[in-house]
């Protein structure tokens, strides 16, 4: 009996043992505080007081030191789909003691690899990183870091960086043109910078509209671009000019644009066109929900009411000689009060704001949805393309 | 004798037990010490860092100290922006080992705040990079959400000003009937007006007193930017021309440190910082997905310029101290999980996810494209059909593919809290029949759950293409022989194919940055070999 007793207590220590190692290893025991985490710091100190209590001076022990001339390496301008490029960094160990590489870390896990041939250097020699990165980047420029974890204690982290130009035979800025708020009755144009980096002659010949069912409401026009103006690094250009001629319907569109070139390398470019056709008159303003039509005021304190104004915006031929009215409220404790036109944006849109108020001291009353309903305030005009305008309001006074 | 030395040797091993666990519990040098990790699935970073590991060995480094060295600052100055949509984390590569989202910033802003230090946050702008209703709804939640955490500036980037004016003005603007120090909107921009530049809707400017200090902060959206925005509702001007009219103004305040929130390139930035060397910091929206983890100053000038990387993944502190020998410390924080989720967040990321469910897809925008494959609207050359009906030829394929989590993707959605299969970002590569990179359905892609059950999942579609002009075919004897095999033969996907295209349009780099062409070969291909 004792001996299984034995046997047994000796496992539970042992499995005890294996626990808590597993448990502070993996930092599932420690500091809550997520700033409070340092195991680097502790260590060193910890390196450091070991040392001491040697009799070992800090500064005579044996420590590597990692020198790095040139952690910046500029690769000037590469081909963008390029794969395999690298470049070779020296390090420098000007300590007493082997200088060692343990991790390595980096800032695109799908374009930048870094290799260690040299894990150790001894004192005063120099050894390498080797960084090699693939170029399949949208942007102009690139720039990557690889990062090698050391022991030495200064240095715990060594960064090299790799930065540089990245060309292709043909860009079109923007590559997606946003259009927003396009009235539907009006024209409305965007342009489209076409840069060649490898010739200095490009010409757009023809372009093709891929929706077939928007087609019409679009045109292009070209002009060359002056040497001056020109994308950095490109070495001709042409401007697109993007109409949307008025007819749109109202809400979302989208339309691509094919430009096909002269260039060999590059016979054509594909430019994404959207944007949001809008109403001449649209609502706007602070816990106004343009999806659901509604202006959200939540609960309402009885002492103090609430106030919000919200603003009409009206776009195009109908601004001239609008007329306003405030026709119905429900509940009849709703205020509105149309307050002055203002005409903004060179003439292009009139903004009228419209004050609505719950009072204070009004009686406890529900208009949050559902089976309660909403609050509705009906604004008349005198376009009838308008038609009236409805503000639902979802409030509630507490009694 | 046995039995007398027994009890003292299982005392031994006992004894020896404990020993390893207290010396493996002592801290140790970092060039020793096996590195707190678990080893294989869970290398740490995020869409853009990955640790690779020396040969033999699956240790990760320990995670930075934070703040290592700092006394209690004089003011914290909490620099981030870019967000770029990345409202949260997210991929097959697990939470951990990814960075960034509203919640963690929370809780990190709320940390600092508990030590007690005086901390100003200000964003450069740039919360979203899409155009849609989706879009401007994570823009309004992206700014409820800023507004929760106290920031006290906020910039515009060139996607925030492509927003229709209506969305702009509920979300940041600001009541032209107050001055500009009675105004609690954070949002600034000394060269882009909403409805013009004097129309009062969005200030240039705004003083910050904190710590004691007068803190004098501007946004400007560079002129490369700019050329991308097409809103004929919003004034732009040169960022140059717009900050010799604002600077005089933050002179006269009596600030004691300015700071640029630039959304420009860096070379602009720094064309800024030399051109108003007043500046102490400017922020920049160039540069890297990741940040230096260094400070900078400009060339020949005296500003820092901060640079704070992409998809809101880090935040970057500045510590202001009264210590002449530093009087600036600079701290890179890595979002990642050792902060937690914020529950406020929680809450305004679920509101979130409920409005989009509201809505559906029809209300979002979302119009179904056509496939490639079919030429015209009615050709089922581009007809889904749902996974299921492969098996009746290809039951060994279906078989193992119904244990893979591809199948149960949409699912996986639906499990979370809140559920994300009302959100086309996420659905688009967890269902059968979307585009996974313009997050739309294809025409007779899934569309919900009880209406295309089907389609639910990453079926074998969404790799080989739609089959319902196979599955005629094959099961029409009076089917030509030649475009029988023709229709097959467009069903086949090459090896080459899948590895170097398919599989990384959803194993992306924000998604699964442990993806690549080798890790296809050695981990991905034999986990749905078929």
């Amino acid at each position: 009996m004792k001996t299984y007793w034995a046997i047994g207590l000796s496992v539970v220590a042992a499995v005890g043992g294996i626990v808590i190692f597993t448990l502070v290893q993996y930092g599932l025991v420690g500091a809550a505080d997520p700033l409070a985490i340092d195991i680097a710091s502790t260590s060193r100190a910890n390196a450091s007081a070991g040392q001491v209590a040697n009799g070992q001076s800090p500064a005579a022990a044996a420590v590597p030191i990692a020198v790095v001339d040139k952690p910046v390496f500029h690769f000037g301008r590469v081909r963008n789909h390029t794969k395999g490029h690298r470049h070779e960094f020296l390090v420098r160990n000007e300590g007493n003691a082997p200088l060692q590489f343990n991790l390595t870390d980096v800032s695109c896990t799908k374009c930048t690899y870094v290799d260690l041939p040299d894990r150790e250097i001894a004192p005063g020699k120099t050894g390498r990183v080797v960084v090699r990165w693939d170029i399949e980047k949208l942007e102009e420029t690139f720039r990557q870091s690889a990062t090698v974890y050391t022991n030495d204690p200064k240095h715990e982290k060594l960064q090299f960086v790799v930065t540089g130009d990245i060309l292709e035979p043909l860009r079109a800025a923007p590559q997606d043109v946003r259009l927003t708020g396009v009235a539907s009755a009006d024209r409305t144009t965007a342009s489209v910078l076409l840069s060649a980096y490898f010739a200095d002659d490009l010409k757009i010949e023809r372009h093709e509209f891929l929706k077939a069912d928007t087609a019409d409401s679009f045109e292009v026009a070209y002009s060359p671009v002056a040497k001056d103006e020109l994308a950095h690094l490109a070495l001709s250009g042409v401007e697109a000019r993007i109409t949307i001629k008025p007819g749109l319907p109202l809400g979302a569109f989208r339309q691509t644009i094919r430009f096909v070139t002269n260039l060999k390398e590059a016979p054509h470019i594909e430019v994404n066109v959207s944007g949001l056709v809008v109403s001449d008159i649209t609502v706007a303003g602070p816990n106004w929900d343009p999806g659901r039509g509604t202006l959200k005021l939540g609960a309402v304190n009885r002492e103090s009411g609430a106030k919000r104004t919200l603003r009409l915006m009206v776009k195009g031929p109908h601004q001239e000689g609008l007329v306003l009215k405030v026709k119905k409220r429900k509940p009849s404790l709703l205020k509105a009060t149309i307050g002055n036109f203002q005409r903004v944006n060179n003439g292009k849109t009139t903004l009228i704001p419209i004050e609505i108020e719950v009072p204070a001291k009004s009686r406890p009353v529900n208009f949050m949805g559902g089976d309660a309903k909403l609050g509705e305030i009906f604004i008349s005009t005198n376009k009838p393309e308008f038609g009236d305008i409805k503000l639902l309001v979802q409030f509630a006074v507490e009694g | 004798m046995m039995r007398h030395a027994f009890f003292p040797l299982c005392l031994l091993i006992a004894t020896f037990g404990f020993l390893v666990a207290g010396l493996h519990s002592l801290p140790r040098s970092a060039a020793f010490a096996p590195q707190a990790a678990p080893a294989e699935k869970a290398p740490s970073g995020n869409a853009t860092s990955r640790r690779t590991r020396p040969p033999a060995e699956s240790r990760r480094p320990p995670r930075e100290a934070l703040f290592e060295g700092w006394p209690k600052p004089k003011l914290a100055l909490v620099l981030t922006g870019e967000q770029l949509g990345y409202i949260e984390p997210c991929g097959c590569a697990g939470l951990e080992n990814q960075k960034g989202g509203l919640r963690r910033r929370h809780t990190f802003l709320q940390t600092l705040a508990a030590k007690g230090w005086p901390v100003v946050a200000l964003d450069n702008g740039g919360l979203i990079s899409r155009f849609g209703v989706q879009t401007e709804i994570k823009y309004e939640t992206t700014a409820l959400g800023l507004k929760a955490m106290g920031y006290a500036a906020i910039g515009f980037g060139e996607a925030d000003l492509k927003l229709p004016a209506g969305r702009l003005l509920s979300v940041a603007g600001s009541d032209p009937s107050q001055p500009p120090e009675a105004q609690a909107n954070p949002f600034i921009s000394a060269n882009a007006g909403l409805f013009g530049l004097d129309s009062g809707f969005l200030h240039g400017y705004r003083v910050i007193e904190a710590g004691g200090m007068r803190l004098g902060v501007t946004a400007v959206i560079g002129d490369q930017a700019q050329r991308a925005i097409n809103n004929p509702d919003i004034e732009l001007a040169p960022a140059g021309k717009a900050l010799t009219k604002v600077m005089p103004e933050l002179k006269k305040s009596g600030c004691d440190y300015l700071v640029l929130l630039a959304h420009a390139t860096v070379k602009e930035s720094e064309d800024l910082a030399k051109k108003f060397p007043d500046f102490d910091v400017v922020v920049t929206a160039g540069g890297n997905d990741e940040p230096p983890n260094e400070s900078q100053t400009v060339e020949g000038g005296k500003s820092l310029l901060v640079q704070v990387g992409h998809k809101g993944m880090y935040a970057i502190v500045l510590g202001l101290f009264e210590d002449a020998k530093h009087k600036v410390r600079y701290e890179r924080v890595p979002l990642d999980d050792r902060f937690s989720d914020s529950s406020d967040m929680d809450r305004l990321l679920e509101d979130y996810q409920q409005q989009l469910e509201a809505l559906g897809w029809s209300d979002l925008g979302i119009e179904a494209l056509r496939h490639p494959r079919a030429t015209s609207a009615k050709d089922i050359a581009g007809t889904f059909i749902g996974s299921k009906a492969c098996a009746d030829c290809h039951e060994d394929a279906f078989a193992i593919w119904e244990k893979t989590p591809h199948a149960h993707a949409t699912e996986t959605l639906a499990g979370l809290k809140p559920p994300r299969q009302f959100d086309p970002e996420c659905i688009s590569c967890h269902a059968t029949g979307w585009n996974f990179q313009e997050f739309v359905p294809y025409q007779s892609g899934y569309e919900s759950l009880k209406k295309t059950p089907l389609l639910a999942g990453n079926g074998c579609e969404n790799c080989h293409g739609p089959g319902a002009a196979h599955v005629a075919a094959e099961e029409d004897a009076g089917t030509d022989e030649k475009a029988r095999q023709s229709l097959r033969e467009a069903m086949e996907l090459s090896f080459d194919e899948a590895r170097d295209k398919l599989c990384i349009s959803c194993h992306d780099l924000d998604n699964d940055p442990n993806y690549k062409p080798e890790a296809f070969d050695e981990h991905y291909w034999p986990a749905i070999k078929h």
